[in-house]
Formats: C-alpha cells, sequence, structure tokens
C-alpha cells in the first residue's frame, strides 16, 4: 500500500478518483495510518496461522 | 413557551395527552414556536414540515377525543436525522449530491412511529452520508452545540443531539455506525440508544456500512428511548440484517434498578489516552453510582480499543466506498472536504484487509461473549471526552485517536449513552453501558437505574 504522495496520486487515478493537489498530503497521511491497520490485521493473521500450526 | 412544556418527556406529555389535559395541537404549535424562535442560530433543522405536523397533530387529537388512543406515542412530536425517507419531504442525506431528492416512500423506522401516531415536526441536520463533518463547506452548515456554539455537537446525528438540548422536540431517530447516535448525544448531553443489530429495521436509511449500521432512538431520558424502541423494533424482511425475534416490551422491567446487577468495567476501552481525564472520572463515578445502587461491580478483561477500531475503520471504508465509488469518480467535488478524505482512502482498502477485519470482528465478538458470561452488562466510558472544538476535529480525527463508541457497532451490540457529568468548561460528560446482542431491555434497565439515581439528564443548555 502506498504512502508516497506521488504512489496515493496514482492509486487514485487508477480508481478513477481525483483530489486536489493540496488535499495530497493529508490524504497521504490517512493513507498511512490505514497501512498500519491493515499490517496489523495482516500479522494477526500470520500469528493465528502460526497458532494453527 | 415555558421550559416545562419545551423538555417535556414522552411519558409525561404521553401521559397528559391520554387524559386529555394536553393538547397534540397546542403541543405542536408550541414547538414550532420554540424552533421559530432559536433554532435560525442552532441550525437543528434542515427542513420543518410545520403544516404537516399542524395537520397530524389536528388528527391526532380528535382520535384521541374520540376514544381511538394508539399508545404512548400518539400525538407526539417527534424529528428525524436526514438520512431516513420521509415520503413527499425532501430527503439528502446532508449532501449537495442529493440536494433535490424527494423519496416517494418513508422510511420502515419512520413508518412505524407514525403508525404508533407520532408526528413528523421536520427533518435533522446530518453530517453529509453520516460519515463527514464537521463541515462548512456542505448543503447545510453544521448544527451549533447549544452548550458552546464553538464546541463539535458530535455526529453525525448532529441535528438529533443539538434540537433535544434545546428542547425543539421529544424524540428523534438517528444512525450509528461508529458512534453516531451516542457521541451527538454526550456531546449535547441527551441520551441516546443504539439497539441491537438486527433489532430495528433500516429500510429507507441511506447506508454507510451495511454491516455496522444501525438505526436507534434519541431523547432526554432512557424511558423515552424505550417508548420509541417498542415502537421501532421488529423483523423487517426488506433488510437482510434484520432478525425475527420475540416481541419484547423494552419498558416493562425499565423501573427493575440495579440491585443484584452484574456490571463490568471496561477500563480496556479506555485505555491508550481514548479518554480525557475527565471523561475517566465519570466513567469512574458512575461505577461508583452503581456499586450505591447494590450492584456487583468488577473489572471484565476485553480487547483493546484498538482492535475494535480497526475493524471498524477497515470495514467502513470498504463497504462505505463500495456505494459511493460511483460518485466519488464522476461528482467527486461535490463532496464536502471531510467526506471526499475519508471516502478516498477506499481504493486503498484491499480485498484481504476486508476479509480480515470480518475475521477480526468474529474473534471479538467471541472474546466479548466470553467476557459477558460474568456480568449482565458493561459500562465504558460514552466518549473521549468533552465535545472539542468544531474547527479542530480533522478529516482523520477518529482514525488517529480511535472513538470509545466503536466497539459496540462491531459487536452488533446495544449501547446507552447517557450524560454523567459535566467538566471544567461546562459541557457535557456520557457514559456507555453495553449488552449482550438481544439484551436491550437489561441496558435500558441499567441505564434507567443509573439516571433514576443522578440528575446529570436533566441540565439544559443556558439558551
Amino acid at each position: 500500500m502506498p504512502t508516497d504522495r506521488k504512489d496515493v496520486e496514482q492509486t487514485l487515478r487508477s480508481a478513477g478518483l481525483s483530489v486536489p493537489a493540496e488535499d495530497l498530503d493529508e490524504l497521504t497521511e490517512g493513507v498511512a495510518i490505514l497501512r498500519r491497520l491493515a499490517e496489523t490485521l495482516a500479522q494477526r493473521d500470520a500469528d493465528m496461522g502460526d497458532d494453527d500450526a | 413557551m415555558s421550559d416545562d412544556l419545551a423538555y417535556l418527556s414522552i411519558a409525561e406529555a404521553g401521559r397528559r395527552l391520554a387524559a386529555g389535559d394536553l393538547s397534540p395541537v397546542a403541543l405542536t404549535e408550541a414547538l414550532i414556536a420554540r424552533a421559530e424562535q432559536i433554532d435560525g442560530a442552532l441550525g437543528s433543522f434542515v427542513t420543518r414540515t410545520d403544516d404537516l405536523a399542524l395537520e397530524a397533530a389536528r388528527t391526532a387529537e380528535a382520535e384521541i377525543a374520540k376514544g381511538n388512543y394508539k399508545g404512548p406515542l400518539h400525538g407526539i412530536p417527534v424529528a428525524l436525522k436526514e438520512a431516513f425517507d420521509t415520503a413527499g419531504v425532501r430527503t439528502t442525506v446532508g449532501s449537495k449530491l442529493l440536494k433535490d431528492r424527494v423519496p416517494k416512500t418513508d422510511a420502515t423506522a419512520w413508518a412505524r412511529l407514525k403508525g404508533a401516531g407520532a408526528i413528523l415536526l421536520g427533518k435533522l441536520e446530518t453530517t453529509e452520508f453520516c460519515y463527514g463533518g464537521p463541515s462548512t463547506d456542505g448543503l447545510f452548515r453544521p448544527a451549533r452545540n447549544p452548550w458552546h456554539a464553538d464546541h463539535y455537537a458530535g455526529g453525525s446525528s448532529s441535528g438529533a443531539g443539538v434540537s433535544l438540548a434545546a428542547g425543539l422536540t421529544l424524540g428523534a431517530l438517528g444512525t450509528d455506525t461508529g458512534g453516531s447516535i451516542r457521541l451527538p448525544a454526550a456531546y449535547c448531553g441527551i441520551t441516546g440508544f443504539m439497539p441491537s443489530y438486527g433489532l430495528v429495521s433500516r429500510t429507507g436509511v441511506f447506508p454507510l456500512s451495511a454491516t455496522l449500521d444501525h438505526v436507534g432512538p434519541m431523547a432526554r431520558s432512557v424511558e423515552d428511548c424505550a417508548i420509541l424502541l417498542d415502537a421501532l423494533a421488529g423483523h423487517d424482511a426488506a433488510d437482510p440484517g434484520s432478525e425475527a425475534r420475540p416481541i419484547v416490551d423494552f419498558r416493562a422491567d425499565i423501573e427493575g434498578g440495579a440491585r443484584g446487577l452484574r456490571v463490568g468495567l471496561a477500563t480496556a476501552l479506555a485505555g491508550a489516552d481514548a479518554v480525557s481525564a475527565e471523561g475517566l472520572a465519570a466513567y469512574e463515578a458512575a461505577a461508583d453510582v452503581f456499586r450505591g445502587l447494590g450492584a456487583e461491580v468488577r473489572e471484565i478483561a476485553l480487547p483493546s480499543l484498538d482492535d475494535f477500531a480497526t475493524a471498524q475503520i477497515v470495514i467502513t471504508l470498504a463497504e462505505g466506498y463500495a456505494i459511493h465509488e460511483r460518485n466519488l469518480q464522476t461528482r467527486g467535488d461535490e463532496y464536502t472536504y471531510h467526506t471526499r478524505m475519508r471516502l478516498s482512502l477506499g481504493p486503498f482498502v484491499r480485498a484481504a484487509d476486508y476479509i480480515r477485519a470480518l475475521k477480526l470482528r468474529d474473534d471479538l465478538i467471541r472474546d466479548y461473549n466470553l467476557a459477558l458470561r460474568d456480568v449482565d452488562v458493561v459500562l465504558a466510558p460514552g466518549a473521549p471526552g468533552a465535545a472539542p472544538v468544531a474547527a479542530q476535529v480533522g478529516a482523520f480525527q477518529f482514525f488517529k485517536k480511535p472513538l470509545v463508541t466503536m466497539p459496540a457497532n462491531v459487536l452488533g451490540a446495544p449501547a446507552a449513552g447517557v450524560p454523567a457529568g459535566m467538566s471544567s468548561d461546562g459541557l457535557p460528560l456520557a457514559i456507555q453501558i453495553m449488552g449482550r446482542r438481544f439484551d436491550d431491555a437489561t441496558v435500558l434497565r441499567a441505564a434507567a437505574a443509573f439516571q433514576n439515581a443522578t440528575d446529570w439528564h436533566t441540565k439544559r443548555p443556558p439558551l
């Protein structure tokens, strides 16, 4: 998941969305928060897989 | 209009209406006059249906006079969050995208209240699509907190919180996906009740997150919420989340008190700076109130607030983005800044993230149910603290600082938001009482016991 401003812009464009340039920094901050949540979920999944094993 | 009439409870108004001591027309006229006088500054109503309300009041008056009394909501004026469809009455969900939308049918929840004799005063301000705000670039300006105009009224059922605190309606309906009934209740000093997922129909209510959205009553007391819930609850085949359950009288045990009630303290949900010192003090004082009432109060182990927030945020983004994707692509500039920023995270949620969040939710429900084997209800702080300054609420505020209201949505559990103190700035503080899914009656009983022992819910803003 991108947390670089340009990558964020590219992902948005691929999804057919656009955000004004002046808002990209704050959105990138939001994407960074979301990335941390996604990593937490993935790590939790991995830990549970370890338990299952 | 005296404050006595403006702040009349549904229960008391119902008794007086049934006895013929109060006229539905007089009550409706009085509330309309009060709205005319003070709501220009507050902005809690986005549409007032004065003529329709007076017509309905006259009908109610004639029906009651003929002996056709329908029950405790007959002749009671209420108002609805702008997310509820109302036949023939504009319903915008607070967005420029829907500024001219006039539904042809009523939301089921409103149809049930109307069938019980309630009178529609109008539609109440919501943050855009129940996910934005507080935004000054929307179709309507945010409703102002009557305790302090610079402070947030809470979202997204903002207008409901403000109108009740200001004595402009006797009851209201709100929606709640992460706290949108309980936060405005907390910030405005009124009572909000989020029923169990599946208890109240959402048909005709604009969705945000199909698996987290709840519809519920807002009022100035737990008893009034129970009266509204009695009319609202019931299966609706048109709502995939609705469940067929035995009919429950939610007022039957509401005066049952707290003696012997097992109250679990959810201190884990208040950790990690999620709640202010004053909010925590109100929560701890509430625990003492329950001890004084003879309840068995004990700490219980619950998952962390961060786990609940992770599930709530990811699920809401995935489900909300699916609803808004097309409009974001074609009419993105018509959204408010806050809503557009939040929903624009949607493309960054992967399918694996969403599935893992759903799995996490299942695990959280399991852990919660295990914890509730030893208690009847859970006491938790009602909000992060007193209402923040509205201008300081950023687009990702509740992503950065999880809301203590989020767990109940993830769990589908009933949760009452109840006034429980005042901050040093003179703003309301609140607690939450949560319970087992579909044990709404016990939550209402515990919350009513707390209100019977305290007077925080009777405090009025300086209008």
